[in-house]
């Protein structure tokens, strides 16, 4: 053992190397204490102790976080700091690396805070069940705020940008201070008594815990519990959690998230629309179309094609009655013309009866008319036809022509 | 039905349209006049998103507990 303890001799560097390495594992914290030897060096560091009543420690501000430092340090105030316990292994010295100073008292407001926040808890008021919904598409927007908060005109200009179609309807109330809470609670009330609005936004930028603390109020939690219109609550920055938070239908990081976030913007509603309107209008075509399908198929259904075939029948009967028609007809006006060419044979007739009148005679010998002399032999008995009567006489000499 | 019907209504409404429809089967005249229906429905939220009049107001209360909304930017109190 002795000789184990010999050989684990450490350079001065050395142990302060691993004390270094030991305390940077422990994670920023925060430290309560009073200020003493309180020092601004020319560097712009702030060199400082914190003291209780049985101990202290070295406190360290570097320049770049001492420029945010609103507080005034002074010896005996009791502080609350925030940062890295790390060693200053040259002077062989811990000490806090500090990055933010808050002023004490906080602590009180801190155990209230924890203390309100278990009893609303315990009375459910922070349940599920009880928050109300919030309405996809809030047209008329209450906001609760102070009228020259940075806060209201964030969210206007949110609204302004993403849904100008919006109503907004400021219902001012102080945020801070001691009216804010009565005056918070008042305006809750209000909007619910005008019920004009869709949504309640209640809103205030970033502030220490004593600026935000109206939202710790209990009465402004039982306001919002008991509001009948849905209430966003986006106060502070991201890490703020104020009871008014656990107790709105919805929390969002900061003011404008609200607007962000619990509005849709009028290009989201948009196309909302437009793909309501694309799916519409594609059933409506679906469903003509399918008509129009039906419709094709009834053209060609053997039931109404019956019926065309029907007519194409009876067309085909009126040609050939057409057909059957004229053909007659062809045949009434050829028989009408055989009967012409009769009678005009009958009236040749009348005219060479009218010749024979003049004396003029028609020779036939066996039926035929005889038209030369030498279709005559001697003795051949010919019948001679005058106007009025038949002869019949015998050839007995051929007259020689002179 | 337009001063009674409010926008999340409206739109609500136009989701059911869209669905009954594409649920298939409907009549063609039923289909046609959900589809004017849904028309008038569009026209109407399309119309609330154009709205931008009076955008910006306040709430007050009158000695009789009447509420305003007072329109600071065209300076000029509407009663509700």
């Amino acid at each position: 053992m002795s000789d184990q303890r010999e050989e684990q001799i450490f350079t001065v560097s050395e142990i302060n190397k691993l004390v270094k390495d030991i305390l940077d594992n422990i994670p920023p914290i925060w430290v309560i204490g009073e200020i003493s030897n309180c020092k601004l060096h020319i560097s712009g560091h702030i060199y400082f102790s914190l003291k209780d009543e049985k101990s202290q420690i070295s406190c360290i501000m570097f320049k770049s976080y001492a420029k945010n430092l609103k507080l005034k340090l002074e010896n005996g105030v009791k502080i609350k700091v925030f940062g890295d316990i790390g060693v200053y292994e040259k002077g062989g010295v811990y000490q806090i690396y500090v990055k933010e100073i808050r002023e004490e008292g906080k602590g009180e407001l801190q155990i209230a805070f924890e203390k309100l926040k278990n009893k609303l808890f315990e009375e459910g008021l922070f349940d599920n069940e009880h928050k109300i919904k919030i309405p996809e598409y809030p047209l008329n927007i209450g906001i609760i705020t102070a009228k020259q908060a940075a806060a209201f005109k964030d969210v206007v200009n949110v609204l302004t940008r993403r849904a100008p179609f919006v109503k907004i309807i400021l219902n001012p109330a102080q945020v801070q201070g001691d009216r804010a809470k009565q005056e918070i609670k008042a305006a809750i009330e209000e909007f619910n008594e005008y019920n004009n609005v869709d949504v309640i936004l209640l809103v205030r930028g970033g502030g220490s815990i004593e600026d935000l603390w109206a939202f710790n109020e209990e009465i402004v939690a039982r306001s919002i519990y008991d509001s009948h219109i849905p209430i966003i609550t986006g106060i502070g920055h991201e890490v703020d959690f104020t009871i008014a938070d656990f107790v709105s239908d919805l929390r969002v990081p900061t003011p404008s998230s609200a607007a962000e976030i619990a509005i849709k913007s009028k290009f989201d509603i948009e196309s909302i629309i437009n793909n309501l309107r694309q799916r519409i209008l594609k059933d409506i075509i679906r469903n003509l179309n399918r008509r129009e399908d039906l419709i094709v198929n009834y053209k060609k259904s053997y039931g109404l094609n019956r019926f065309v075939d029907i007519i194409r029948q009876k067309r085909v009967d009126i040609d050939r009655i057409h057909l059957l028609l004229t053909g007659t007809l062809l045949q009434e006006i050829n028989d009408k013309l055989k009967s012409l060419t009769f009678l005009k044979k009958r009236v040749e007739n009348t005219n060479y009866r009218n010749i024979l009148k003049r004396g003029y005679i028609i020779s036939r010998k066996d039926g035929e008319i005889v038209k030369s002399k030498n279709d005559i032999n001697l003795y051949d008995r010919l019948i001679l036809e005058y106007y009025d009567g038949k002869i019949r006489g015998i050839v007995d000499k051929f007259i020689k022509e002179k | 039905m337009k001063d009674k019907l409010s926008f999340e209504e409206a739109l609500k409404q136009l989701e059911d349209i869209t669905v009954k429809m594409e649920s298939g089967e409907l009549p063609l005249d039923e289909s046609i006049n959900l589809y004017e229906k849904a028309k008038i429905l569009i026209k109407y939220c399309e119309e609330k998103l154009e709205n931008i009049e009076n955008r910006i107001g306040e709430l007050s209360r009158d000695e009789n507990g009447k509420f305003h909304i007072k329109h600071s930017e065209e300076g000029n109190e509407k009663r509700d």
